[in-house]
């Protein structure tokens, strides 16, 4: 187990390396000045000069990089040119609250997903398989700022149920403002016994979380469901059965348990996936995380901000695959022993 | 014939069948006749296709999607199990009647210690707290030969040998202390070597607890090894029965004489196998006659037009063969 784990560290650093080395050469070619940008319009070119001066723009690209590599790893991610501050400084501010939306939106998405999947195979060709599946093609097929949009138009403006946007409503911030502990504006409310906050927090994270969620729902029923399927029609499921177990515990445990590996691989990957779309579906609902910051360094060639969002994104990915692995270990003693 | 109240299972007039409203009906058993005394090893022979697993199913009622019972009756222990509520069949399950498989390897959960998986099963029908189960299970194992009950309760499916999981399949059949146990041809995946153990190991069990085997198997000398009697299917019909060695000696049905005569031994060295020419016909029920008729080469008119009753030889013995019923009159008008 320990040396899996070595050699999946190992690969994981390796990936991250390789990203570091892409995001860097790509922010240099694109055709841009980046110190012109840094000064903004109508800069002169001694200021220019200056500016590049300053910022090693001047130097050898691999001097570059190496100076780039030494800065990130001492927490020095570079000065946004959009908004004058640290880019980590900038990204920290947010992250807590894209970090909020996307867990809760997995942990959704796992839940259902897999319940759905679990249902479609047990009832396989009869009506719930049918209705399962056609919210897993609905699921994947939908776009994100559209459900986002047809998701506010019915719980805000028909049934008045939730929030439209935002991660809080203006006045709690007078009336129970949160203390902040970990930045999750829920676990913060909970912990501290904050209940009025707790509520308004988790009612603004529903629609948001359920528009992200949508996708790997799909996903995931749909992974579940086939090899749920598979499963159930292995030698052990019905030696199980011949034992008279209970089959409830014949589905959810024994079958179950082996079905999970597929469907946690499609997990990891539909995970990174989430994470550009919680960008669009924060600008949807105005939530203030790393997507509109993204966004901006996008168009604006913020290439600081630009390059930390993507090793963030590169980390993240890297990170949720190695968990993704270790779980599948966890689960499957073939791999776990091998 | 036995009375059914003494009889540890019997099974009468028992059919199956596939398909029905949308797929062609298929005959799979076609009246099925067993008795099964208390502590009795049957072996129920044949060849692949006749039905001898689709009889140990309906015995547990669990037939693969889309198979039936159309008739008959399943008596165990003086039950029609066929009328059972499916709770209390469950608790039959796994406690009274057990099954052992024919792939040890892919029979156990490949997640889940063998430990856990008997333990299971323990849990699901016997009243007995963690450290009972844990004593039953080391009990168990060290009868079945599996005496380092550490290891091997620890052990994952993959980390142990066919025979040895063969060995834990019996572990688990026995944990309960059944009264039946189907062993669906438990040797067929092992080596030569292996699967006389596991018979002896089988036989050996038997003696000391007395449980009941149905022992279904296309392996000749398997069946002479650990079986009392023999019933012999052909195409969903019980054609021939009769004690193990008598069956061996003098079988009257054509077609088990000639499943005899096409098992290899060591006196039938150098010549030629014999081979039953055809194959079973695709729906025994469809056929009106002796379904043994088109390959049988002593078979008559009147074997095509009359479905042969079960005749008794001797006591013990029944053949479901015109020519058993009256040898001379039914050869005379041949």
């Amino acid at each position: 187990m320990s040396r899996f784990l070595g050699r999946r560290l190992g690969t994981a650093i390796l990936v991250l390396f390789g990203v570091s080395l892409v995001t860097f050469t790509l922010a240099r070619v694109i055709p841009s000045n980046p110190a012109a940008l840094y000064i903004g319009p109508r800069a002169r070119a001694e200021e220019i000069a200056r500016v590049t001066e300053e910022l090693g723009l001047n130097r050898p690209l691999p001097l570059q990089y190496l100076d780039y590599m030494g800065d990130m790893l001492t927490g020095d991610w570079g000065t946004s040119i959009g908004t004058k501050r640290p880019v980590l400084s900038e990204i920290l501010d947010r992250l807590p609250a894209t970090l909020e939306l996307l867990i809760t939106a997995m942990v959704i998405a796992v839940v259902f997903g897999t319940l759905l999947g679990v249902l479609s195979a047990q009832w396989r060709g009869r009506p719930p398989d049918l209705v399962v599946r056609l919210i897993a093609i609905a699921g994947v097929s939908m776009p994100a700022f559209w459900l986002g949009l047809l998701l506010q138009v019915l719980f805000f403006r028909q049934l008045d149920l939730l929030p439209l946007s935002g991660r809080l409503d203006t006045d709690i911030r007078f009336i129970s403002p949160i203390t902040d502990v970990t930045g999750f504006f829920t676990i913060d409310a909970f912990v501290t016994g904050n209940w009025v906050a707790f509520g308004d927090a988790a009612a603004h994270l529903v629609l948001p979380a359920v528009t992200l969620a949508a996708y790997p729902i799909g996903l995931i029923a749909r992974m579940t469901r086939a090899s749920m399927l598979e499963a159930l029609g292995q030698d052990y499921v019905r030696s199980a059965r011949a034992y008279g177990i209970g089959e409830r515990t014949v589905v959810y445990r024994l079958a179950l348990r082996n079905a999970l590996p597929p469907t946690l691989t499609v997990l990891g990957l539909t995970l990174a996936y989430s994470l550009t779309g919680a960008f669009f579906v924060e600008i949807v609902f105005n939530w203030p995380g790393l997507g509109q910051f993204a966004v901006d360094a996008l168009l604006n060639v913020d290439y600081p901000a630009v390059m930390g969002i993507a090793l963030l994104g590169a980390a993240g990915y890297v990170l949720i695959n190695l968990a993704v692995d270790i779980a599948q270990a966890w689960l499957d003693p073939r791999v776990r022993l091998a | 014939m036995s009375t059914t109240t003494d009889a540890l299972l019997t099974i009468d007039d028992l059919r199956v069948v596939f398909g029905g409203r949308h797929a062609p009906r298929l005959t799979a058993l076609d009246g099925v006749e067993l008795r099964l005394a208390p502590g009795e090893s049957l072996g129920l022979v044949g060849e692949t296709g006749c039905g001898k697993t689709m009889t140990g199913l309906s015995v547990l009622r669990l037939l693969p999607p889309g198979a039936k019972v159309s008739t008959g009756s399943i008596r165990f222990e003086g039950e029609d199990l066929l009328r059972m509520p499916e709770r209390r069949m469950r608790r039959l399950r796994g406690s009274r009647v057990t099954m052992i498989f024919q792939n040890p390897a892919s029979a156990f959960n490949p997640v889940f210690t063998i430990g856990w998986q008997i333990d299971r099963v323990m849990s699901q029908h016997l009243d007995l707290d963690r450290r009972g189960r844990r004593e039953r299970l080391a009990e168990v194992l060290g009868e079945v030969g599996l005496p380092d009950v550490d290891r091997i309760a620890a052990a994952y499916p993959h980390q142990l040998s066919g025979g040895m999981l063969q060995r834990a399949m019996i572990a688990m059949a026995l944990v309960n202390r059944p009264s039946l146990v189907i062993a669906d041809e438990p040797t067929t995946a092992l080596d030569a070597t292996i699967a006389a153990q596991i018979l002896a190991l089988l036989r050996r069990l038997q003696d000391e607890h007395g449980f009941g085997v149905l022992f279904i198997t296309h392996n000749l000398p398997a069946v002479r090894q650990l079986c009392d009697r023999v019933a012999v299917l052909y195409a969903g019909r019980v054609i021939e029965t009769a004690p193990t060695a008598e069956l061996f000696a003098a079988a009257q049905h054509p077609y088990t004489r000639g499943l005899l005569a096409s098992a290899p031994s060591v006196a039938s060295r150098g010549s030629r196998l014999a081979a039953i020419e055809g194959s079973v016909p695709p729906d025994p029920g469809a056929v009106i006659g002796c379904s043994f008729a088109p390959r049988c080469p002593l078979a008559f008119d009147e074997c095509r037009r009359v479905r042969p009753p079960a005749v008794p030889i001797t006591p013990t013995h029944e053949s479901a063969c015109l020519l058993a019923l009256e040898p001379d009159t039914a050869r005379a008008s041949a």
